[in-house]
């Protein structure tokens, strides 16, 4: 090793000027107990000069970052809001089919309480014709079905006539 | 907000839906010839339901079906029922209950109006309504809301 080595390793160890660690030790010295001394300094020389260096506008570059994190978040998650509308769409599908099945109990409960609460028959209200000679007569169908509407003299067409 | 719009889209479909349900009603109407037949004839299967009234009514104990038709019922307007080149039956619409119709009803024979008549017919129970004569027998429409 040239004596130029020699230094800039005495220099790299914290002690230029200094002779190297194994020529400055005492005769009946602990090795062990040197290393260690040696190794508390080596420790505290690299705490000394590997601080964090100081970061100008270290505020402004951390906005930054979590801009840049906000604005990776939705694609992270893009897979999933994929499926959406889709869900969406089964929801208001589900639900048109309840509110519907609800009305349609509702409205089949209403006819049914009309059918069974009161029996209906079709009713002539009101029977007029043109000509004074002819009657027009309603009564109830024999049964209590139907209704009847009786013209008298309603006409006469003859046989050969086609009424289709 | 966007969520009312939304209820409030599906509650008019829902309401939309319901009332096309409501609407389904339609009327049947058919015209039909009632004779007095030896032997007689068997009653035409659209006339089951209703031979045992007919009979009993009219007299006659052979029928036949010279036309049949069924449409939806739409409130106000007119509509021409078994339309022939002799006899008419128009009908109109006039108002609608939960479980009967009113309706206005004008026959016609050879283009002559014969009869006017407003009726309230109800659902499954027919309206007889004798008709011209025809060669032998007579003629008869039937009309029941279906």
């Amino acid at each position: 090793m040239s004596n130029f080595e020699q230094r800039y390793m005495e220099w790299l160890d914290g002690r230029p000027g200094e002779k190297p660690a194994g020529a400055s030790r005492e005769p009946g010295e602990d090795p062990a107990a040197v290393e260690a001394a040696e190794w508390d300094r080596l420790r505290g020389l690299l705490r000394g000069a590997m601080q964090p260096a100081a970061m100008p506008h270290g505020e402004f570059l951390n906005h930054q970052v979590l801009a840049a994190i906000a604005r990776e978040q939705p694609a992270a998650g893009a897979g999933r809001g994929a499926w959406r509308p889709l869900r969406r769409l089964v929801f208001a599908g589900a639900m048109l089919i309840f509110a519907a099945a609800v009305l349609g109990v509702f409205t089949l409960a209403e006819e049914r309480a009309h059918a069974g609460g009161e029996r209906f028959i079709s009713q002539v209200i009101e029977a007029r014709s043109a000509d004074p000679k002819l009657g027009a007569y309603a009564f109830t169908a024999p049964g209590g079905k139907g209704t009847v509407l009786w013209i008298q003299d309603a006409g006469y067409i003859p046989a050969n006539e086609k009424i289709k | 907000m966007r969520r009312v719009v939304r209820a409030g889209i599906l509650a008019v479909l829902t309401l939309l839906c319901a009332a096309t349900l409501r609407a389904e009603d339609r009327i049947w109407a058919a015209l039909v010839l009632g004779t007095n037949e030896q032997p007689p004839k068997a009653v035409p299967k659209e006339l089951a339901a209703y031979a045992a009234g007919l009979k009993a009514v009219f007299g006659a104990n052979t029928f036949y079906v010279l036309g049949v038709r069924a449409q939806k019922i739409r409130e106000g307007t007119e509509e021409w029922i078994v339309p022939s080149r002799e006899v008419f039956l128009k009908m109109r619409v006039l108002d609608r209950e939960p479980a009967a119709y009113t309706i206005q009803l004008e026959l016609y024979v050879k283009k002559r109006l014969v009869v006017t008549t407003e009726v309230r017919l109800a659902r499954g129970a027919p309206l007889y309504i004798r008709g011209p004569a025809w060669g032998r027998g007579r003629l008869i429409f039937i009309l029941e809301v279906k």
